[in-house]
């Protein structure tokens, strides 16, 4: 990690956010040029800030810089390429799952904070979807580690040179998908910031620059789950014949462009049933995960 | 991180993290409370990294975020009044549980300034983890597994309470099951 | 997946609502509109000239919510009875702007009641009730119904529907968004003889547009882009064809086989707001909504000319919202191809006209003085009923419930 760092993950966070932008849109079958979308984002910002008549000032208006700055965070701790492996830490697959665990605040506080009784209600919905994706989140963000005996991300996607973990491992990078798509606010497990049932959801009251920050945050959070996904399960920039930072792009961008697809083709969830699914089914299959993930470990890679 | 480094975040973090946990006991939004005793946690695990403690700053930060906001959600469902605005007094019996959270703080206090700490200091690849891992695994299971199923039955039990007519009522038409 | 540059689309409120403006034969999305989430993030209100009285009140409320620079324009003048919109909006402009800085978290006033229940909700848990008031405006149902529910959690513990809309006594169609059927059943009590082929193609085509702009609008409350992207299309080719009907016939095929095939779809709405067949025929629930509860109750059953055209009524039996979904996406199937058959014809005066949501009837006035009496046996009834089906359930299935009853917000009484 050089000074240069952090500007340079500034400088990713904004063009990834805007090809993440493109994509959704191209996902929906229209093409929208990046100047466009680039002048769009600007009309947004420039609208004044709305303050709505209920609210709680205080969480209103801190909780797009923290959903910004989680995203960030999370968007940091991927690696890259051989030469730009974000900040590199020892745990940097925990700060990630850190940094996502600040995005139920952010919407609880957003919703909380907009002060309209539907739009509490996204935000409440939020924490329990929180409690539906963050087990097995966690739990597979175990599983994946134990190969490599790191839980550094770049280590572990060293780990995979030979075979991506995505196939030795199928059970958690099943389970992983579904969370990785919830934690970032994406359909079909929109349920917090579901438009057309609660008002505008948990950031329907924001204006101006505040919904340009959270429009950008969402982005972001997409690109770092997207490019995480591609460097935990899919060994990141391992492949041959092209630049290691192509593959990396070019993996994460497939990433990004299934989830957003998966997001158009089905109706949004239900949350009891989604939660009955979680603590049923997904949370035991996590530890069924991890057990499969110890007898690879000691079998293969030990 | 040098020694002046460390200091310059250490002591204004350590001051943020004091304010806010004070700040908890000024609001009677259970809302603002709850995402204040966050904001210190939060703090607290930022001072672990600037203490170069990587692992208990990043799990710290992990763990708060989600614990705190349950909670907080948890305040919201069992309290009357939980955004404050209806001017309940939420404190009970003031002199004796101000004198035994006094007398308990000034315990700690004692405790902390005796206490001979050890006064090696780390290096290398992040031994923490490692001895962390051990630690959690071998002495203090017992300890930690008893707290986390103590806080388990906390919450299914206070859920239960809540329900109307309490634990034995009749199940009512479309009760979650 | 067809790729066309599109210019944007602008986040507009819109009056009364999209499926509205396409019953009336405007296509919005293709004009550029779309419908924004909340007044706060709209740019434009699109609205016809006259706007009904009833609607004033909300209308300026929105207004009041558009962040400046707001515009407004008048698309064309549906309802010839109303308001001038330009007169609504200066209304509001001198009103009280709301002050940002006045009131709390909890100083609540139009309608965000907090406060305890006392009584609990199905799940149990006796909680803060919040009263929501959905619409009539910028919300997911038909502009003009308003819902008033109380929500405990996110229960619904109270609900009630109301039609806002009330066309005068003087006017043609008291649900202006059924146009043909009306006429047709004017057309009837005149005793006209002659132009029948057309007059029911209309109603027909009238019916799966109807149809296609419910499903629009439970795709926005199903959360469900695929189905909104189809059914718009469909919409869109329904509103543009003049002669052939080949193409949207195509589309609307389509739409059905993707509901049919759908288990996503069926995880959200089986089970949802029961109407079992006993009580929908005790409380006399007629069109789709009936049929969908297992009663063949369609007055295109006894005519000979539908007969001949190989009409067949669609009846499913579980009562719930998918069954509605499935009814509604078959008929507007078969209205197409009805309407294909009936076009080359020339049968006889029906008895009875079936509109897209029922029987609707015109009784002339006696003595040939006054008004005709003008009835559509069942919307009433609609509007309790589906206020009832939405309490006990969680905030997203009562929308569903919700939405699967197709209501106007035209009130018809006789």
């Amino acid at each position: 990690m050089s000074a240069l760092t952090p500007v340079a993950i500034l400088a990713l966070a904004l063009a990834g956010a805007l090809s993440v932008a493109c994509l959704e849109q191209a996902v929906a079958g229209v093409a929208v040029g990046p100047l466009e979308l680039v002048r769009r984002a600007w009309r947004q910002v420039d609208k004044p800030l709305s303050t709505p008549r209920h609210h709680d000032a205080w969480l209103f208006h801190l909780a797009p810089p923290l959903l910004l700055v989680a995203s960030v965070v999370a968007l940091a701790m991927v690696p890259w390429a051989p030469g730009f492996r974000g900040v590199e830490l020892t745990t940097g697959v925990i700060l990630f799952a850190g940094a996502l665990a600040f995005v139920t605040p952010a919407v609880f506080m957003a919703g909380w904070g907009g002060g309209r009784p539907l739009v509490v209600l996204g935000g409440f919905r939020f924490v329990a979807l929180m409690l539906a994706y963050a087990m097995p989140l966690a739990m597979v963000l175990t599983a994946v580690a134990a190969p490599a005996e790191s839980l550094q991300p770049a280590v572990i996607v060293d780990a995979q040179h030979a075979v991506p973990t995505g196939l030795v491992q199928p059970l958690a990078f099943a389970l992983w998908i579904p969370a990785a798509m919830a934690v970032a606010l994406m359909a079909p497990f929109d349920l917090a910031n579901a438009s057309e049932e609660l008002q505008g959801g948990a950031f329907g009251q924001y204006g101006g620059i505040h919904a340009g920050m959270v429009a950008l945050a969402r982005r972001i959070l997409v690109l770092a789950l997207a490019g995480m996904t591609a460097a935990l399960f899919l060994s990141g920039w391992h492949g041959p014949l092209l630049p290691p930072a192509i593959w990396m792009a070019l993996k994460t961008l497939a990433v990004a462009a299934g989830m957003l697809w998966a997001g158009r083709r089905f109706p949004r969830v239900e949350l009891d049933r989604l939660l009955s699914l979680a603590w049923k089914f997904a949370i035991p299959a996590a530890i069924g995960a991890i057990a499969w993930s110890g007898l690879v470990t000691l079998l293969f890679y030990a | 991180m040098s020694g002046l480094g460390t200091a310059l975040v250490f002591w204004p973090g350590a001051a943020i993290m004091l304010a806010t946990a004070l700040y908890v006991f000024r609001t009677s939004s259970m809302a603002r409370a709850g995402l204040l005793l966050l904001a210190s946690l939060g703090v607290e695990g930022l001072l672990f990294l600037a203490l170069a403690s990587e692992f208990l700053g990043v799990l710290q930060l992990l763990m708060m975020s989600g614990e705190m906001v349950i909670m907080t959600f948890f305040m919201i469902m069992f309290m009357p009044d939980p955004g404050g605005l209806m001017g309940m007094d939420m404190t009970h019996d003031k002199r004796r549980s101000a004198s035994l959270a006094v007398a308990v703080a000034v315990a700690l206090a004692i405790f902390a300034v005796l206490t001979d700490w050890p006064a090696a200091t780390l290096n290398g690849e992040a031994p923490d983890v490692r001895q962390i891992g051990f630690e959690v695994m071998g002495r203090s299971m017992f300890s930690f597994l008893f707290a986390g199923i103590t806080i388990l039955f906390a919450m299914v039990g206070g859920t239960m309470l809540a329900k109307h007519g309490g634990r034995f009522a009749a199940e009512a038409e479309g009760d979650l099951r | 997946m067809v790729v066309k540059a599109h210019r944007r689309l602008v986040p507009a409120v819109i009056v009364p609502d999209v499926g509205a403006w396409a019953m009336w034969g405007r296509d919005l999305p293709a004009l550029g509109f779309r419908a924004a989430s909340a007044p706060e993030h709209a740019e434009l209100m699109v609205a016809p000239a006259r706007v009904p009285k009833a609607l004033g009140e909300a209308i300026g409320a929105a207004w009041a919510r558009m962040p400046p620079p707001r515009r407004h324009i008048a698309l064309g003048d549906q309802l010839a009875d109303g308001a001038l919109l330009a007169d609504v909006l200066a209304e509001a402009g001198q009103g009280r702007e709301p002050d940002p800085h006045e009131g709390g978290h909890g100083d609540m006033d139009d309608g965000d009641m907090m406060a305890i229940t006392g009584e609990p909700s199905a799940d149990g848990l006796v909680m803060e009730a919040a009263d929501v008031e959905l619409g009539p405006l910028s919300s997911p149902l038909p502009g003009g119904l308003v819902v008033s529910a109380s929500l405990d959690g996110d229960v619904v513990a109270t609900c009630t529907v109301r039609a806002l809309l009330h066309a005068p006594a003087s006017s043609l169609a008291p649900d202006p968004l059924t146009p043909a059927a009306w006429s047709a059943a004017h057309a009837i009590a005149r005793g006209e003889s002659g132009g029948w082929g057309p007059r029911l193609a209309a109603v027909e085509v009238e019916r799966a547009l109807s149809h296609l702009v419910w499903l629009w609008r439970l795709a926005a409350v199903l959360g469900w882009p695929q189905l909104d992207v189809e059914v718009s299309g469909a919409v869109g080719a329904v509103i543009a064809a003049e002669h052939d009907l080949t193409a949207p016939s195509r589309r609307v095929a389509r739409v059905a086989d993707l509901l049919d095939s759908s288990r996503r779809l069926r995880s959200r709405t089986c089970g949802v707001g029961i109407v079992c067949a006993e009580e929908a025929e005790r409380r006399g629930m007629g069109g789709p909504n009936g049929r969908a509860s297992g009663l063949a109750v369609d007055a295109r059953a006894e005519e000979p000319c539908y007969a001949a055209a190989g009409f067949e009524v669609v009846v499913a039996q579980d009562g719930d919202a998918q069954a509605r979904v499935l009814v509604r996406a078959r008929e507007a199937v078969q209205a197409l191809r009805l309407a294909e058959r009936l076009r080359e014809e020339d049968p006889p005066a029906p008895a009875q006209i079936e509109g897209p949501r029922g029987c609707v009837r015109v009784s002339p006035a006696p003595a040939g003085r006054g008004p005709s009496r003008l009835q559509a046996p069942g919307a009433a009834v609609a509007l309790t009923l589906t206020g009832e089906r939405a309490v006990g359930l969680s905030w997203s299935r009562a929308l569903v419930a919700l939405a699967s009853f197709d209501l106007s917000p035209w009130r018809v009484e006789s």
